[in-house]
C-alpha cells in the first residue's frame, strides 16, 4: 500500500514537472524534425547577404549611393509547404540594416494608390501638405530566387538536400549582378527503439 | 471458485465487445462508412462532419481523416478538408518517423493476434496516400494558392516512387516470414478466392501509379508556366494510361511547342495522330469526372495452413464485378464539346493493393488462427464452459480488416477543350443526372471544373478562381 502511494505521488510530480514553458535562445541549432526549420533560415539569409554585400562590384556599386532594390517571392520548389516570405523577410531584414541598398515594397502598392488616391481626391487634406502621384522612386535591383529540393529514403535513413539560389538583377539591363547559392544537407536515421 | 473465474471472465469479454463496437475490431468498417457515402448522396454532410470531428484522437484516425477530408471538400468546406488532409498526412509522416521497433506498434500487432488486423492502427495504402496528396492540390487550387499545389503534386510523385521500393522491400520481408513459419503463401493455393477481383487486378501495373495525379499535376504546371515539368508528368500519366485521347493530345500539343521532335514523331505515329495546332489567344476548359465510389471490402472464409492444419479465418476481398466506366458527355449551348475518358480506375487500384498486401496478410492471418485455436484447446482443458466462451470469442472476433477509404472514386475520367475566351455556360450529362455552370475561359489560360458523379447526384464545381 506505502508503495503504492509513493508511486502515485512520483507520478504526480512527474505529470507536473512535464508542463513548462522555457524561453530558448532563437539562434540556436535547431533539429526537432529533419523539416526545413529556423536554423535552416538563419544560416541562408546570412550567408546570402554577406555573399551579397562582399561581392566587388556590389561593393563598389553601393561605396557612394544606397541603390534601390526590391524583393521578388521566392518560388517554392521544394516538397515542403515553407513560408518563404519568411525567408525574403529575414534578407531583406538583414540588407536593409547594412545601410547598402533602400527598398521598396512592391506588396504594399495598393495600400498606398489608395492613400495617395484619398490625399489628391478626397478633400480632406491639405493641398500643400498632400503626398504627390508619379513620384515614386523606381526600382533599379530586383532580387529573387528559389528554393529547391531532393528527397531520399532508404530504409531507416532519410536524406534530404537544399539547394537555395538567388539572384540580383539590374532591371534597367537585365544583367545579373550577382548570384549565389547555399545548399543544406540534413539526415535522419531512425531509432532502433521507441514508443 | 472455478465457475466465478468463468462468469469473470465471461463478463470481461463482453465488456471488451462491448466497449470496442464503436471501433472497426468487432463492427465491419463498410457499415459504418455506408454513412458516409448517404451523406454526400443526401448533401447533408454536417452531421457526419461532426461525427468525424471527434475521431481526431482514436487510432484509426488516418482512414477517419481521409474520409472526412473527402466529404468536407465535395460540400464545398474547402478549408476544413485543407486542415483533415494536413492532419492525415502529418500522421503519415509520424509512423514513418517512428522506431524501427516501436513500443505502440509492437503492442498493436500483439493486440492483434487475439483479436483481428482491425485492431492494428489503420495506416493508408500508398493508392490513398497518393490521392490525399491530389485532394489537397486541388483544395490549394480551389483557394488560389498555384505554389502550394505544386508542392502538393511534387510530393504525391515522391510518394509513388518510393512505394515502388518499398512495395519490393514488404513482399520479401512477408515471404521470409512465411518461410520461417512454414507457412505456404504460393499463388495457385489462393487464386480460387480471389478470383472475383482478377478483372480489376489485371487492368494496372501495380496499386501505387495513379495517371490522374501525374495528370493533375501536369495540369498545375501547366498553369504555373512550366510547360517542360507539365510534358514529364503528362508523359508518366501516358504510361501508366496509354489510351486516354485527351492525354495523347496534351502530349503532341507540348511535343510540338517545346520542339521535342523525336518524341513527336514517335507518339504521332503512335497515336495515329497529328498534334493540333493551338490557335493563339484561346483558352483551355479542363473537365475532371469523377464518378460513383471504389468498392468496399467484403469478407469470406479462407482455409490457411497452420501448425494445428488447416483453418479458416475471416479474409477480406473486392467481390465487386468490374464494369467499363461510363463518359460523361460536356455540351455548350449549342453543340456537344465532347466526351470525358478514363484516366484512372480506382476499383483496379484498390484491388491490386490488397493482393499486393495478401502475402504479408496471409502470415497475420495463419498466425493469428494458430494462436486462437492454442488459446482455445488450453481453455477447454481447464473446463468445459471456458473452453465453449473461448470459442465462442473467437467466432466473434474472427472479422477480416476490411478497411479502406471509400468515399474515394470509382474511376476518374478527363476531357479538354479549347475554347474562346469569355463566359460559358457548360452543360453535363451522365445517363439520368445532369448538371450545368457557368465558367469563364481566358486566353491562354486553363478553367478547370471537377464534376463528381455519385449516381443519384452530380457535384459541380470550379477549382480555377
Amino acid at each position: 500500500m506505502k508503495y503504492v502511494l509513493m508511486g502515485l505521488l512520483a507520478s504526480t510530480l512527474l505529470m507536473t514537472g512535464c508542463a513548462s514553458v522555457q524561453y530558448g535562445d532563437a539562434t540556436a541549432t535547431e533539429t526537432t524534425t529533419i523539416d526545413f526549420g529556423s536554423t535552416d533560415l538563419q544560416i541562408t539569409a546570412e550567408k546570402m547577404v554577406d555573399s551579397l554585400l562582399s561581392f566587388p562590384p556590389i561593393v563598389q556599386v553601393t561605396a557612394t549611393r544606397r541603390p534601390v532594390m526590391f524583393v521578388d517571392t521566392i518560388k517554392n520548389k521544394s516538397m515542403e509547404h515553407i513560408d518563404t516570405e519568411s525567408i525574403t523577410d529575414s534578407i531583406s531584414t538583414k540588407v536593409l540594416r547594412s545601410g547598402k541598398f533602400r527598398f521598396v515594397d512592391m506588396t504594399k502598392v495598393a495600400e498606398v494608390r489608395k492613400q495617395l488616391d484619398y490625399q489628391a481626391n478626397s478633400g480632406m487634406v491639405n493641398e500643400n501638405k498632400a503626398m504627390q502621384m508619379g513620384r515614386q522612386v523606381g526600382a533599379e535591383y530586383m532580387l529573387y530566387g528559389n528554393l529547391s529540393s531532393i528527397v531520399k529514403r532508404a530504409g531507416s535513413t532519410k536524406d534530404v538536400y537544399y539547394k537555395f539560389t538567388m539572384k540580383l538583377m539590374h532591371i534597367e539591363s537585365g544583367v545579373l549582378e550577382w548570384q549565389d547559392e547555399k545548399e543544406i544537407r540534413k539526415v535522419k536515421k531512425k531509432s532502433l527503439f521507441g514508443g | 471458485m472455478k465457475q466465478a473465474n468463468t462468469a469473470f471472465c465471461l463478463i470481461a469479454l463482453t465488456c471488451m465487445l462491448t466497449a470496442c463496437a464503436a471501433t472497426s475490431i468487432f463492427m465491419h468498417y463498410p457499415a459504418q462508412a455506408i454513412k458516409y457515402r448517404l451523406a454526400i448522396n443526401n448533401n447533408n454532410e454536417q452531421a457526419v462532419l461532426s461525427q468525424l470531428d471527434k475521431k481526431r484522437r482514436v487510432a484509426d484516425k488516418q482512414l477517419y481523416l481521409m474520409e472526412r477530408g473527402r466529404i468536407a471538400s465535395l460540400s464545398g468546406r474547402v478549408d476544413e478538408s485543407i486542415e483533415d488532409y494536413k492532419e492525415v498526412l502529418e500522421q503519415i509522416g509520424v509512423r514513418q518517423d517512428k522506431a524501427i521497433i516501436s513500443a505502440s506498434e509492437t503492442g498493436a500487432q500483439a493486440a492483434s493476434l487475439f483479436t483481428n488486423d482491425n485492431s492494428i492502427p489503420y495506416s493508408a495504402s500508398a493508392y490513398e496516400q497518393v490521392f490525399i496528396h491530389q485532394y489537397q492540390a486541388l483544395n490549394y487550387l480551389r483557394k488560389g494558392k498555384l505554389e502550394a499545389a505544386t508542392i502538393e503534386t511534387r510530393r504525391a510523385n515522391f510518394v509513388q516512387s518510393e512505394a515502388n521500393e518499398k512495395h519490393h522491400r514488404e513482399i520479401a520481408k512477408a515471404q521470409e516470414k512465411a518461410r520461417k513459419n512454414q507457412i505456404d503463401v504460393s499463388q495457385d493455393r489462393y487464386s480460387g478466392y480471389f478470383a472475383s477481383m482478377d478483372a480489376a487486378v489485371g487492368k494496372v501495373k501495380n496499386s501505387f501509379q495513379n495517371a490522374y495525379t501525374f495528370y493533375t499535376s501536369g495540369l498545375i504546371y501547366e498553369m504555373d508556366n512550366l510547360p517542360n515539368d507539365a510534358y514529364i508528368d503528362y508523359k508518366k500519366a501516358l504510361q501508366i494510361y496509354p489510351d486516354n485521347r485527351h492525354l495523347q493530345r496534351d502530349v503532341l500539343r507540348l511535343a510540338r511547342s517545346l520542339g521535342m521532335r523525336e518524341d513527336l514523331a514517335r507518339y504521332s505515329k503512335q497515336f495515329g495522330m497529328k498534334a493540333e495546332s493551338v490557335k493563339r489567344n484561346m483558352g483551355s476548359v479542363v473537365v475532371l469526372y469523377e464518378q460513383g465510389y471504389v468498392p468496399m471490402k467484403e469478407e469470406i472464409r479462407l482455409p490457411v495452413p497452420t501448425a494445428h492444419g488447416l483453418l479458416t479465418v475471416a479474409f477480406p476481398v473486392y467481390n465487386n464485378p468490374w464494369i467499363k466506366a461510363a463518359p460523361l458527355q460536356v455540351y455548350n449551348k449549342t453543340h456537344e464539346i465532347g466526351t470525358t475518358e478514363v484516366i484512372v480506375d480506382v476499383y483496379a487500384l484498390a484491388a491490386k493493393a490488397l493482393k499486393e498486401k495478401a502475402t504479408g496478410m496471409i502470415v497475420r492471418y495463419a498466425l493469428r488462427a494458430a494462436a486462437k485455436y492454442e488459446m482455445q484447446k488450453k481453455a477447454g482443458k481447464q473446463n468445459a464452459l471456458a473452453g465453449i466462451t473461448a470459442q465462442l470469442y473467437n467466432m466473434v472476433s474472427e472479422n477480416a480488416d476490411r478497411r479502406s477509404w471509400v468515399t474515394l472514386p470509382g474511376n476518374a475520367q478527363t476531357l479538354r477543350a479549347a475554347m474562346k475566351p469569355g463566359t460559358h455556360t457548360l452543360h453535363f450529362k451522365a445517363g439520368q443526372l445532369q448538371q450545368g455552370i457557368d465558367v469563364t475561359v481566358r486566353s491562354n489560360q486553363i478553367t478547370v471544373v471537377r464534376v463528381v458523379n455519385t449516381g443519384v447526384r452530380m457535384i459541380v464545381e470550379n477549382i480555377t478562381l
